[in-house]
């Protein structure tokens, strides 16, 4: 390809390329050193939407162990799919016992589709199978959802490998040269490969390097060198076996760090509220923990070792950040199948109050007791039972357990970070948050903060029950620079609206002077600002959403009243700074909310 | 074949505690809080496995003669999403559907009857388990009324639960019930880190000579154990050393009664596991911060952690 005038976007779309080669390239290699230690690496976590890259992969999977037994799994599946039990409707149906083995029995490779939509029994079920290990069980779970914890991270920490296969051009997708009979002769070396006390200790200063303290981690990589040196045929890890198992396994648990102060960002100009957890910029400053822990004798040329490795790892770390930041758009952000999870989870959540006719296939638990006692008044109007059972019953007599699951509520504070009365309004909105979660006994509540000045909001304490990760978060929250409010206005939105797809009440709360000067390209054009802001405040107002707006300006400002108005929020004037006018209005607002939803 | 409980590496605030809960159910369990992957389920179903074993009863609720069979201390997980079906056990569907037959069908709780009821997340558990497992573990009987069943049985198990304190914060009535709580760390130096994968690689490469290698050690904690129980009843603590208790937990200002009933227990239970006749101000002093860590009432304007605040209180009482 000749490029007479190279320009900025050319090159980008080299680097997306060349990322892409370089990501399929891995993802085969992991494929391969699955297939050789499936016992020591779990499994893997596969990020990507249903696609060619996606389906070959699985393929070349099963193509390196083609006598490996291969199942696939829903995710929503109940849990005794997974570990087996009585199959209630087919017992019922056929009229005979009808057991599910459970997927967790064997051995082989279980693929779970959909994993994002797993319930935490289930979850739970497959954990507990990955730590007993054994019986070549592999697992891969392909992962359609967007970021965020929930019950598949206890899933993958217990898995080596993440691999993300969107947008690889077809293309690119060729199989590997290795077969399942390198696969096989790599097995049985891999008892007698070794791997020194030092190079051990290398992965362990890599993982630190990268604020990775789980003693787990650093076991995937000693396993995967070891897989990699067998699948080398050689008798002894050697350095660039550490190196890649390194730079396979870091760059998705990179930690971030604490930001330098005034770090300027690449930051794309979308507002990237998919971008990962930990793919900020690449961290300069230490962890904040043990690198000074590690106590070695040889020093020099072990660090350079583990700084290459820490490069290595690091490099890919950003390059997994540039990619997604163009695959998602905010707008999916509320995707169906997160809304098919809230819907889901609600059917058996809560406590039980009553019975109804329904349909146990849909998730609905059957109420056997009133089932029978539907079904006993028909008896002789209908055929004989089937072979084992007493008696006969129809669908119609299905009945199902309701449940009631008590909502809770989220508070998002949108506080007004910028200009010179910054860092009284940080410490009113900070004190309202701490006295909120620490009277917060009642765990369905959640408290979340987002901050906004210079050019962009930052969501700076996620919705979280936990005081002690929003103290963390909070701590060290600057002041000052201009006021992107529209921003801060969207990263709330969404906020808002992901609180609830899980079925809580969110409430937001703004402190500012309500004049944004930064519009939402980032911009300083103050009309621009406040058309941007305006249009926020409309999609607040068309989203029915809770809000109470502090004017924390000297004077009441007609234009806040205005902007307040639009959201059909409630205005209250807070020219001093007034920790407790904030939590008690807070908290008055939530009472009524809860009294309200009831 | 179980990983051996003596060859685990470190923990040792986590493996005396479980030990001494084993010692002393009476005590309340053990709640670990802290980072994910440290081993703690590891250590439980080590422990379970090294313990002596317990009686079988055929059927429990039928005849609650135990027979002569024994089986290993039971462990069981608490799955995060259990209903509470599967927890306290229901009508058995099959015999229901296909026989007519009333008949139970024992939950997780008769599972782990004489044994350790483990709950990961503690934290993220919903509340109306919460509740029952509140009542069976301080009454030591599960009882069940529902779907036409009236049934009551045994289900005495030593209560074990791991928890981040960044996910959520714990209920108070749920953590005051544990009896122990210990700050479970991943360790950062560079050697213990090399002996946990070493000692990991040789379980793995061949599970059978381990677990021999590391037999009689276990079987030393074993012993310590069993004559533990037996001296329990008879390890006395003076007045003076109760008195002293009690002055530490008034000092804490911990809610209720419960902290001095733990603290003693613990101290009694140390002394008789290392086979001392009676508690001692020291034994107290060694047990306080596991015994009363988790029940300090939360200040936020306190920004200092529980167990500084708890060895403040040991300095100034105990001296």
């Amino acid at each position: 390809m000749t490029l007479t005038a190279p320009t900025s976007q050319a090159e980008g779309a080299i680097d997306l390329l060349m990322d892409a080669q370089r990501r399929w390239d891995d993802a085969l290699r992991i494929a391969e050193l699955l297939a050789v230690d499936p016992n020591g690496l779990g499994g893997a976590r596969v990020r990507a939407g249903p696609g060619p890259a996606r389906e070959r992969w699985l393929r070349c999977c099963r193509e390196l162990t083609p006598d490996a037994d291969y199942r696939t799994v829903p995710g929503a599946a109940d849990q005794e799919v997974f570990s087996g039990g009585l199959d209630l409707i087919a017992t019922l149906t056929e009229g005979k016992s009808v057991y599910l083995p459970g997927q967790l029995s064997k051995g082989g490779t279980l693929v779970i589709r959909m994993a994002e939509q797993i319930v935490p029994a289930a979850a739970q079920a497959v954990a507990t199978r990955l730590d007993e290990g054994g019986d070549d069980f592999l697992l891969l779970l392909l992962d359609e959802g967007e970021e965020g914890a929930g019950p598949l991270r206890a899933l993958s920490d217990r898995l080596a490998f993440e691999l993300r296969l969107d947008g690889i051009p077809m293309a690119f997708l060729e199989d590997s040269e290795t077969g399942p009979g390198d696969i096989a002769k790599a097995r049985r070396r891999l008892e007698k490969t070794m791997i020194s006390d030092r190079l051990i200790n290398i992965l362990g200063k890599a993982c630190f390097g990268c604020g990775v303290l789980s003693l787990r981690v650093q076991q995937f990589g000693v396993r995967t060198a070891l897989a990699a040196a067998a699948l080398a045929d050689r008798p002894e890890v050697t350095e660039e076996d550490v190196a890649e198992a390194a730079r396979l396994i870091l760059p998705s648990r990179v930690v971030p760090q604490e930001e330098e102060e005034e770090a300027p960002s690449p930051r794309e100009k979308e507002p990237s509220d998919t971008a990962p957890e930990g793919h900020e910029e690449p961290p300069t400053s230490d962890a904040e923990e043990p690198t000074e822990a590690p106590h070695e004798e040889d020093l020099s040329g072990d660090d350079a070792l583990a700084e290459t490795i820490l490069e290595a790892v690091k490099s890919g770390a950003v390059s997994l950040s540039t990619t997604t930041l163009g695959s998602a758009s905010p707008k999916n952000r509320m995707r169906s199948n997160g809304r098919t999870g809230a819907v889901a989870r609600s059917r058996r959540d809560g406590r039980p109050v009553g019975t109804a006719p329904g349909d146990p296939r849909r998730g609905d638990r059957l109420d056997v007791l009133a089932t029978l006692r539907a079904a006993a008044p028909w008896q002789k109007l209908r055929p004989p039972p089937a072979s084992q059972m007493l008696i006969r019953i129809y669908p119609s007599d299905f009945r199902v357990t309701r449940y009631a699951h008590k909502a809770g509520s989220s508070v998002i504070f949108v506080v007004d970070a910028s200009g010179s009365s910054a860092m009284q309004r940080l410490a009113e909105a900070k004190g309202a948050v701490e006295a909120l979660l620490a009277e917060c006994y009642s765990r369905r509540d959640r408290v979340g903060l987002v901050a906004f000045r210079g050019e962009a909001a930052e969501e700076v304490v996620p919705p979280t029950r936990s005081l002690t990760r929003a103290r963390r978060a909070m701590a060290g929250l600057p002041g000052g620079g201009g006021t992107p409010l529209a921003s801060a206005m969207e990263r709330a939105f969404a906020a808002a609206l992901a609180e609830r797809q899980e079925g809580r009440r969110p409430l937001i709360v703004f402190l500012s002077d309500g004049r944004g000067n930064i519009d939402l390209s980032g911009a300083p054009d103050r009309a621009a600002a406040q058309r941007d802001a305006e249009s926020m405040a409309a999609l607040f107002a068309e989203q029915a959403l809770d809000i109470l707006f502090f004017d924390t300006s000297k004077r009441p400002s007609d234009r806040v009243q205005a902007l307040a108005g639009a959201m059909n929020a409630r205005y209250l004037p807070l020219p001093y700074a007034n920790g407790e006018l904030v939590s008690s209005a807070v908290g008055e607002e939530r009472r009524k909310l809860m009294a309200k939803s009831g | 074949m179980t990983y051996p409980f003596s060859a685990i590496v470190g923990q040792d605030e986590l493996k005396l505690a479980l030990m001494l809960a084993a010692t002393d159910p009476s005590m309340g369990g053990v709640l670990a809080l802290g980072d994910r992957g440290t081993g703690k389920s590891t250590a439980i179903r080590a422990l379970a496995a090294l313990l002596p074993e317990v009686p079988v009863t055929d059927d429990p609720y039928v005849d609650p003669a135990p027979s002569a069979k024994t089986k290993k201390a039971p462990v069981v997980d608490l799955p995060l999403g259990a209903t509470e079906d599967r927890v306290v056990g229901a009508l058995d569907l099959e015999a229901a559907l296909v026989r007519g037959e009333r008949r139970f069908q024992p939950g997780l709780l008769a599972a782990a009857d004489q044994g350790f009821l483990y709950i990961d997340e503690v934290n993220l558990l919903e509340d109306h388990l919460v509740d029952v497992l509140l009542d069976v573990a301080a009454s030591g009987q599960n009882v069940i009324e529902r779907e036409g069943l009236s049934i009551r049985h045994p289900a005495r198990f030593v209560l074990v639960g791991s928890g981040n304190p960044e996910e959520g914060d714990l209920r108070p009535q749920l953590i005051d019930r544990f009896g122990l709580s210990v700050e479970v760390r991943t360790p950062t130096s560079i050697e213990e880190r090399l002996q946990v994968i070493r000692r990991r690689q040789a379980y793995d490469a061949d599970p059978a000579a381990f677990c021999e290698e590391w037999a009689a050690q276990d079987a030393i904690m074993r012993d310590r154990i069993v004559a533990a129980r037996d001296a329990l009843p008879s390890t006395a603590i003076p007045d003076e050393v109760m008195e002293k208790a009690a002055a530490l937990c008034i000092a804490l200002g911990t809610d209720g009664v419960r902290g001095e009933l733990t603290l003693t227990r613990a101290a009694r239970a140390l002394a008789a596991f290392e086979g001392e006749d009676g508690a001692t101000l020291d034994h107290v002093r060694r047990m306080a911060t596991p015994a009363l860590r988790h029940r300090l009432r939360k200040n936020p304007l306190d920004d200092s952690d529980s167990g500084a605040r708890v060895a403040r209180a040991i300095g100034e009482v105990l001296g």
